[in-house]
């Protein structure tokens, strides 16, 4: 009986990856909707090239090893809802392997189906016809096989079938695939990383640059995607149907103690040492290096033992915190019930500060705070305005945008959103970065939602995902922000400020499409009302003027236009004008966004 | 509750003293008896007593005039002592009912003024409140006074329903509140880009952000949506006050009637002391427990 090896995994994930940076333009492409966003092929191909560098980094032939670096890679690098339920697709194939350092083809099986399984939990309300259905096919098709195989090849190869069987059958399962034609994007991507598996088990790895093209038979589906007429939003992802807050849904907490802290002086040789011994404790293992110092995350059931190996590579040990996740656990569950105790303790805290001021300041006029006799008083004062118990991180492009961000007290905006979506490394940066130990995170585009979840299920900190599609709903939840309330309170307060905004987008069709009721050509510009497209035309004016026209309810409506970097000063004043009298009893409030192709943001409410 | 029914037209045993950062309007003083202590406003080199020798007209007209910034300054021991002595020495206690020690230190000025009576004459509120907050409860303090309650009883009942009441405003511009040192917890609001209003409250006597909102009119409807969260059904007394914007107070107080089980309310603008931290286009809404919540 032939095992599959950490070699074979370690050359397939590296093939695999070498396919989708082959072929990402292309799943790019077919992305349902023409605008120029965020794409299903770049963010996959990013995710899985996360994963292979772990894999590359780490050395050894015990696969789980291998498994569980290319799961911790693919989980910090997931970009995209499509990364991010790829990087779930690592994680479940991982815990599969278990403490294998090998599998037969029956565990091989086991394990894939473990990836599919761990994939559809990541999505509150999976949907078939994308990724998800094919990597079940996959899996199904694999125990099958594994029952009566020799070798994990056969039931690689013969699993790959039933794999772009399913893919094929996507075009039929989405209404907006079956119109433009094609395959969903995200389920394309994970062909293309199974094909490494299949090039390896066909001995064909090596040779791959000589292959030209896809060596397995969708080379014709690809082609259809090149000459696609178009689609929806990076939604092309498995995401014309993706929930509206599709989360990870964590059903058991394998490792209760999150554990998190810094080693000063490390031994050389200590983060790449750590990364893997760490893996015989627990997951969700984080190593950062920076300036000598480095920062240590862990799940694990035994946090003293982590402590300790840490100490062993190193000089001292700083800033140890220790959570118990479970109890955690149940105080979310509980959050709800008791928020207004929360308001309560806080509203306590406040008192304890502010009533602290001495007596005698009669003698100085009322109007000069910082005199000596007063100072106590508002040092008191003072220190109850900056009373901090959460921070805000939110996602954005565009220079104004970022200043209008800070000036609402975000304290990290992480630049992408439309045409970049950052990592989920890229968002715990700046968790971590922020003050204080409890975040609210929002995101700001809705491929970007996926992602923050996955980076606040990764983080030490208590973080709060605010789901907001778009900046202008970001902007607009933000007028609650308030870092002197907890993080809870915060989110409660953000998501009912986000619902009263309706957002339109203003940008340009990448290239011709069919969609819905519209044809659209390259360079129309497209108006998107709340993320759905509402109309294309020729000119910008005229087409932005529209989608205002749907967007206002009531002339004491409030508009925000946030202008993209180039619009012309003239184009502006047209389309503030017209704003001004669709709401004769509202405002009309115009800034300069500087973001990158869309030409407006506009928020009314 | 004790001695709340003694003889109406009898003489109270307690008068009621308060400071000009009541805003309690002039008939209201004269009807119940209450003594105002001016606080001192400055504007450039010239200074008044607020109320003796500036009216709240005067005051708007000038600062709409000028750009100066009024200051004020609280009064010292002396001038209550000026008030109190003669009190005392017709034979009465004194309930003194102050704006919030956290904004001003007048309460302070009160509390030494006190030290130079017999114990127990001169018991001095800090009303953890500001304008007509301090009014109302001053008010109720009097119609106490005038129903014969005993000082003593009379400041317990007050003290509990100082944290009772609630006061929801709006500025048109924070810069008031900051360049007189008053923003308080506020200060998170400042520095936004954005053309947005802030909606405030007192909180613990200090002056605390709610959140921010896009338009003036929003503003005004959030005051409402606060206060009638604030009352939960309840009867109350209102306030409204306004730096020196009549028809909006009036557009407050039929939104605030709407919303409430209004029993008694009192509109007036913001006199010079409250008027200088705040600034023009202030509004605010304040609101206490009907008959004092019992």
């Amino acid at each position: 009986m032939r095992h599959f090896k950490a070699s074979h995994f370690r050359a397939a994930v590296a093939a695999g990856l070498k396919r989708l940076e082959a072929e990402k333009e292309a799943v790019n492409a077919l992305n349902v909707f023409p605008v120029p966003d965020g794409d299903t092929g770049t963010n996959m191909y990013l995710t899985a090239s996360r994963a292979a560098e772990e894999v590359s980094r780490t050395s050894g032939d015990q696969l789980h090893v291998l498994a569980q670096a290319a799961a911790r890679g693919a989980l910090i690098g997931a970009r995209g809802n499509s990364g991010v339920i790829l990087s779930q697709f690592f994680r479940g194939f991982a815990q599969g392997v278990g403490k294998l350092s090998e599998l037969s083809p029956l565990q091989l099986a086991r394990a894939l189906r473990q990836a599919s399984e761990t994939a559809y939990q990541a999505v509150l309300r999976p949907v078939e016809g994308t990724m998800l259905s094919v990597g079940r096919a996959i899996s199904q098709a694999a125990e099958r096989l594994a029952r009566e195989a020799n070798d994990w090849e056969t039931v690689v190869v013969g699993a790959m079938e039933s794999g772009q069987q399913a893919l094929r059958q996507t075009t039929q399962q989405l209404p907006q695939l079956r119109q433009a034609g094609v395959v969903d994007a995200g389920a394309q991507g994970l062909i293309l990383l199974f094909e490494g598996f299949v090039l390896v088990a066909r001995g064909q790895a090596e040779r791959m640059d000589e292959v030209t093209g896809p060596v397995m038979s969708e080379e014709a589906i690809l082609a259809a995607a090149r000459t696609a007429t178009a689609y929806p939003p990076e939604a092309g992802e498995s995401a014309p149907a993706q929930p509206p807050a599709a989360g990870i849904v964590e059903t058991e907490i394998v490792y209760g103690y999150c554990t998190e802290f810094l080693l000063l002086g490390p031994a050389p040789q200590a983060a790449h040492l750590l990364r893997t011994q760490l893996e015989h404790l627990g997951d969700s293992i984080l190593v950062v290096e920076s300036d000598g110092i480095l920062k240590i995350h862990v799940h694990t059931n035994h946090p003293g033992q982590a402590l300790e190996l840490a100490l062993s590579m190193g000089k001292e040990l700083h800033e140890v915190h220790i959570n118990n996740m479970r109890e955690q656990n149940r105080q979310a569950a509980a959050r709800n019930t008791f928020s207004s105790n929360n308001e309560i303790s806080n509203r306590a805290a406040h008192t304890s500060v502010g009533t602290n001021h001495k007596t005698g300041a009669w003698t100085m006029p009322e109007s000069a705070p910082a005199t000596q006799t007063v100072v106590s008083s508002a040092a008191a004062r003072a220190a109850a305005a900056e009373v901090s118990n959460s921070a805000a991180v939110a996602v954005a492009n565009g220079n104004g945008i970022h200043r209008i961000l800070h000036s609402l007290g975000v304290a990290e905006v992480v630049s992408g959103g439309q045409t970049m979506n950052p990592s989920a490394q890229d968002l715990l940066e700046a968790i971590e970065r922020a003050p204080g130990r409890e975040v609210v995170l929002l995101p700001n585009n809705s491929n970007v939602i996926m992602t923050a979840r996955q980076a606040a299920e990764l983080s030490s900190k208590a973080v709060f995902v605010v789901p907001t599609r778009s900046v202008p709903q970001g902007i607009g939840s933000l007028l609650a922000f308030r870092a002197d309330l907890s993080g809870a309170e915060n989110e409660k307060l953000l998501v009912q400020a986000a619902a009263r905004i309706r957002t339109g987008e203003v940008t340009y069709a990448v290239r011709d499409a069919e969609h819905g009721q519209h044809s659209i050509r390259e360079g129309d510009y497209l108006a998107l009302r709340d993320g759905e497209l509402l109309c294309n035309g020729l000119d910008l004016v005229e087409t932005t003027v529209k989608l205002l026209e749907q967007l206002v309810q009531s002339p004491e409506d409030c508009i925000t236009l946030y202008v993209g970097e180039s619009v012309d000063q003239g184009v502006v004043s047209r389309v503030e004008e017209a704003a001004r009298s669709l709401v004769p009893a509202g405002e009309v409030d115009v800034y300069e966004g500087g973001q990158p192709l869309y030409y407006f943001l506009i928020a009314v409410e | 509750m004790s001695n709340t029914n003694g003889t109406i037209g009898s003489k109270p045993e307690f008068v009621v003293v308060t400071d000009s950062g009541a805003d309690i309007p002039r008939s209201y003083q004269d009807e119940f008896g209450i003594r105002v202590v001016p606080l001192t406003v400055r504007m450039g080199n010239q200074e008044f007593a607020d109320g003796v020798d500036l009216t709240i007209e005067e005051f708007w007209q000038r600062v709409r005039q000028g750009d100066v910034l009024p200051q004020t300054s609280q009064p010292g021991p002396a001038d209550f002592e000026r008030v109190y002595g003669p009190l005392v020495e017709q034979g009465y206690s004194v309930l003194s009912v102050h704006l919030s020690g956290e904004l001003s230190g007048t309460v302070q000025s009160a509390r030494l003024a006190a030290q130079y009576f017999p114990p127990r004459r001169i018991r001095v509120v800090d009303s953890r409140s500001a304008s007509i907050g301090i009014g109302m409860l001053a008010i109720h303090a009097a119609r106490l006074a005038l129903s014969g309650v005993p000082c003593e009883d009379a400041e317990a009942l007050i003290g509990k329903l100082v944290g009772e009441v609630r006061a929801f405003f709006t500025v048109e511009s924070l810069d008031w509140l900051r360049r007189n040192g008053r923003i308080g917890r506020a200060k998170a609001f400042l520095g936004a880009i954005l053309n947005v209003k802030p909606v405030l409250h007192l909180e613990d006597g200090v002056v605390a952000p709610v959140e921010q909102v896009r338009s003036r009119e929003k503003s005004l409807r959030r005051i409402v949506d606060l206060a009638e969260q604030a009352a939960s059904g309840r009867p109350v007394q209102i306030g409204i006050v306004h730096g020196d914007s009549p028809a909006e107070a009036e557009e407050l107080l039929e939104k605030a009637r709407a919303a409430m089980n209004v029993s008694g309310a009192i509109v007036t603008p913001l006199g010079p002391t409250i008027g200088s931290h705040t600034g023009p286009g202030t509004i605010g809404l304040l609101l206490m427990p009907a008959g004092g919540g019992r």
